[in-house]
């Protein structure tokens, strides 16, 4: 994106000066290199294709194939060349050519480098790959077809001297951009077919200069356990027509179809054989015939037979036993030896009446162990709930004390322990420090809280008689007691009742 | 002090003696154990004499013992008989004991490739098919363990949430696995129980399957020996069976035997 403004014009000198502004936009990308700074250009890009290539002793293209006249199948090496002299090129497209009745691979990565032509130093750009034809014929290769970006001295169309210019100069400089399409001759290949004379019975297409290893893992098995034959070829030429030999199902193997991995230079070929019998010795030799077009001759590479071992299967010995039907029996494994665990016939496990009980355990588990969290939960949470059962246990635990203090008729050890049970309870009860309470200020306390009047006036009259026994010179005879441990048992029991505190 | 010794030794004498005739003289009248019942069958099957093999094997079963083993061996026996029918009936009961025993496997399935006729598997229900993937080579009594461990484990994650409270995804993910598999086991343990007493193999060496209960019944199909068969009722000396491509029809009870 550009915006520029002519700001002012004049003349200096006899020339016409302009003053631009503009906003350009600009990408900078952190680089292993630094900072590299894109400016858009928005220069126009002026295509030459209608025009001829004015710059044609400056920047063709061509190609060259390896060899003019081949076999069928036969690898043939094709190289393209963008040359270039005191030209400035960028953006350089992958080159495409018309291949009829040719297979072309795909270009690898471009080289750079220098040839002198004519006394003339160029800049190349090679892109090299790999042809064959699949048959005989006489066959045009290309025009392959470039494209570039050319760029050339603004309205002079001279192109600019390849020194080093920084973008920002180049933008404000006498430069624009040409894109460019470079054509090359065509290249003629004739194709002949593979001779007649001499050519093996197993030959099956394969063309080049190969090697050939065969290799059989393990050599040694039990029967009806598999053997990997590893076929492997290597060398110059046309791989995808190669078909190695491979070994037939037949009476002594029984052969899976081979599975095939290539690599650059290398292809190879994994067979599983099962031998059939424990007479299988050997797997037989293999061949493999290829046309070698360097020394113009079928040549077949012969790997000797690969020695094998099958023993015996691992089971126990089986015997062979002519049916009484006349039908020829197959080996069964033999008997077992020990009897195992002999249990009650038709006793199963899910006969047993306890499996039926057995289900409730884990919940009853599970739900008690929640019963015994949540509780806890609660115990630390709810704070009344807390104190309520507090108090529940210690007024339990009060009265206890209480009765068998009395069974034993000691009246002062009596209201004692009465009263500090009763300060206990209370305090617990409703959130009361229990120290220092007395009957007149429980009573005030209880009686904002609602309770009733009945009840009140009972744990009024409980507060009274301990302080009498206490600390007054009544004596107070069993049946007394007993009456003191009834209303306090009333007042507990009532308390216990209620849940609005 | 040796006199008194040597009186008491004299009393217990008597029964030292008692002991020892108990442990090293077999009385061919009282009861062998079942072990050796079995060790004797083994016995005769290594000297091919079957028929004695197959008395000593069913005297074991009769004495009210099974094992896999014990099947086993009683069909290996018929088959060198070329009973082929009993020889399957048999692994088939081995089989409800010791399902992934590699033996057994072999053997019932070189005795199945003897059957006539096409034994053609009628396609389960998709839910049969994936509770078959996971416990069809596991016997009833390992798979009611399982499931007892399965649902033992449910409640253990249950109870441990309540005390780890950070563990929800994995805590869910284990639930969520655990009753999977729990309902994939039961499938298969219902589908294992259901077909005791429901499945039988022909033990005659034709048995024509008809319409209805009685003789003179259109012939539906022919069922061979080693064939096994569905059983849906009983009605007289007749059962109606279903083959496994579902057709139905009445067979004689004396041409099939229940596993």
């Amino acid at each position: 994106m550009k915006k520029e403004r002519i700001l002012k014009e004049y003349r200096w000198g006899g020339k016409i000066v302009v003053i631009i502004f503009f906003v350009m936009m600009v990408w900078i990308t952190p680089t292993m290199e630094g900072l590299s700074i894109n400016i858009e250009n928005e220069l126009k890009v002026n295509p030459l294709q209608n025009e001829p290539n004015p710059f044609k002793d400056k920047i063709f293209l061509k190609m060259e194939a390896g060899k003019v006249q081949v076999v069928t199948n036969e690898i043939v090496p094709l190289t393209i060349k963008l040359l270039s002299h005191g030209m400035t090129i960028k953006d350089i497209q992958y080159p495409g050519l018309s291949h009829e009745n040719i297979s072309i691979a795909g270009f690898g990565n471009p080289v750079q480098k220098s040839e002198t032509i004519n006394g003339i130093l160029y800049e190349v750009m090679e892109f090299k790959t790999e042809i064959f034809a699949k048959k005989e014929g006489d066959f045009k290769l290309g025009p392959a077809r470039l494209e570039c970006i050319l760029l050339i001295e603004k309205g002079k169309m001279i192109p600019s001297p390849r020194d080093e210019k920084t973008a920002v100069e180049t933008y404000f400089g006498a430069l624009e951009s040409h894109s460019l399409s470079l054509e090359s001759d065509e290249v003629s290949l004739r194709v002949i077919p593979l001779p007649e004379k001499k050519r093996p019975v197993d030959f099956s297409g394969a063309v080049g200069n190969f090697n050939f290893t065969l290799k059989a893992h393990p050599q040694e098995v039990r029967l009806g356990e598999p053997i990997t034959l590893r076929m492997t070829i290597g060398g110059k030429g046309n791989f995808d027509a190669v078909i190695p030999p491979r070994i037939e199902k037949g009476m002594d193997f029984k052969a899976y179809d081979p599975q095939v991995n290539q690599r650059e230079g290398i292809k190879i070929y994994e067979q599983v054989l099962i031998p059939q019998s424990e007479a299988v010795r050997e797997i037989p030799g293999i061949r493999f015939s290829f046309y070698d077009p360097g020394k113009k001759e079928y040549r077949t590479l012969y790997r000797e037979p690969i020695p094998i071992k099958v023993l015996k299967p691992d089971v126990q010995e089986a015997r062979q036993v002519s049916s009484a039907s006349g039908l020829e029996i197959r080996d069964i494994i033999d008997i077992k030896a020990f009897p195992g665990r002999l249990k009650k016939k038709g006793d199963f496990l899910y006969k047993k009446r306890g499996i039926y009980l057995s289900p409730f355990f884990p919940p009853l588990l599970f739900g008690l162990i929640l019963c015994i969290h949540k509780r806890r939960e609660k115990l630390k949470t709810d704070l009344r709930y807390a104190l309520r059962l507090k108090a529940k246990k210690s007024g339990k635990n009060g009265i206890e004390e209480s009765d068998r203090i009395l069974k034993r008729g000691n009246p002062i050890e009596f209201y004692d322990s009465l009263f500090k049970t009763l300060q206990e309870y209370l305090g617990n009860r409703f959130n009361l420090p229990s120290k220092g309470m007395t009957g007149n200020v429980v009573s005030e306390v209880l009686k904002s809280k609602g309770l009733d009047e009945e009840v009140l006036k009972k744990i009024k009259n409980l507060f009274i008689e301990c302080d009498q026994a206490r600390y007054g010179r009544f004596r107070f005879e069993k049946t007394e007691m007993e009456k003191t441990l009834t209303a306090f048992k009333e007042v507990f029991h009532s308390l216990d009742r209620e849940r609005r505190w | 002090m040796v006199k008194k010794r040597a009186r008491f030794l004299n009393k217990l004498a008597p029964f030292f003696f008692f002991l020892l005739f108990q442990t090293s003289y077999a009385d061919p009248g009282m009861p062998r154990k079942p072990e050796n019942i079995f060790y004797k069958g083994n016995q005769y099957y290594e000297d091919s004499r079957y028929d004695e093999a197959i008395s000593q094997y069913l005297l074991l079963i009769e004495q009210g013992f099974e094992s896999g083993p014990l099947y086993y061996n009683l069909g290996n026996c018929y088959f060198k008989k070329g009973n082929l029918g009993e020889a399957i009936l048999h692994y088939e009961r081995a089989m409800r004991i010791m399902p992934s025993d590699r033996d057994l496997k072999f053997n019932y399935e070189t005795a199945k490739s003897f059957v006539k006729g096409d034994l053609i598997e009628s396609p389960e229900p998709w839910y049969m098919r994936v509770s078959l993937l996971f416990f069809k080579e596991v016997s009833m009594d390992i798979l009611i363990s399982y499931l007892a461990i399965i649902y033992s484990f449910f409640f253990l994650i249950l109870i441990l949430r309540i005390f780890f409270q950070s563990i929800s995804r994995l805590f869910f993910t284990a639930l969520l696995v655990l009753t999977l598999t729990f309902m994939v086991g039961s499938l298969s343990l219902y589908e294992k129980i259901v077909s005791i007493g429901r499945e039988a193999i022909t033990t005659a060496e034709k048995a024509k399957v008809r319409l209805e209960p009685f003789e003179s019944a259109a012939a539906h199909f022919t069922l061979y020996e080693g064939m096994k068969v569905r059983v849906l009722s009983f009605k007289g000396n007749w059962c109606k069976v279903a083959f496994s491509n579902k057709k139905t029809g009445w067979v004689e009870t004396l041409s099939i035997e229940l596993i």
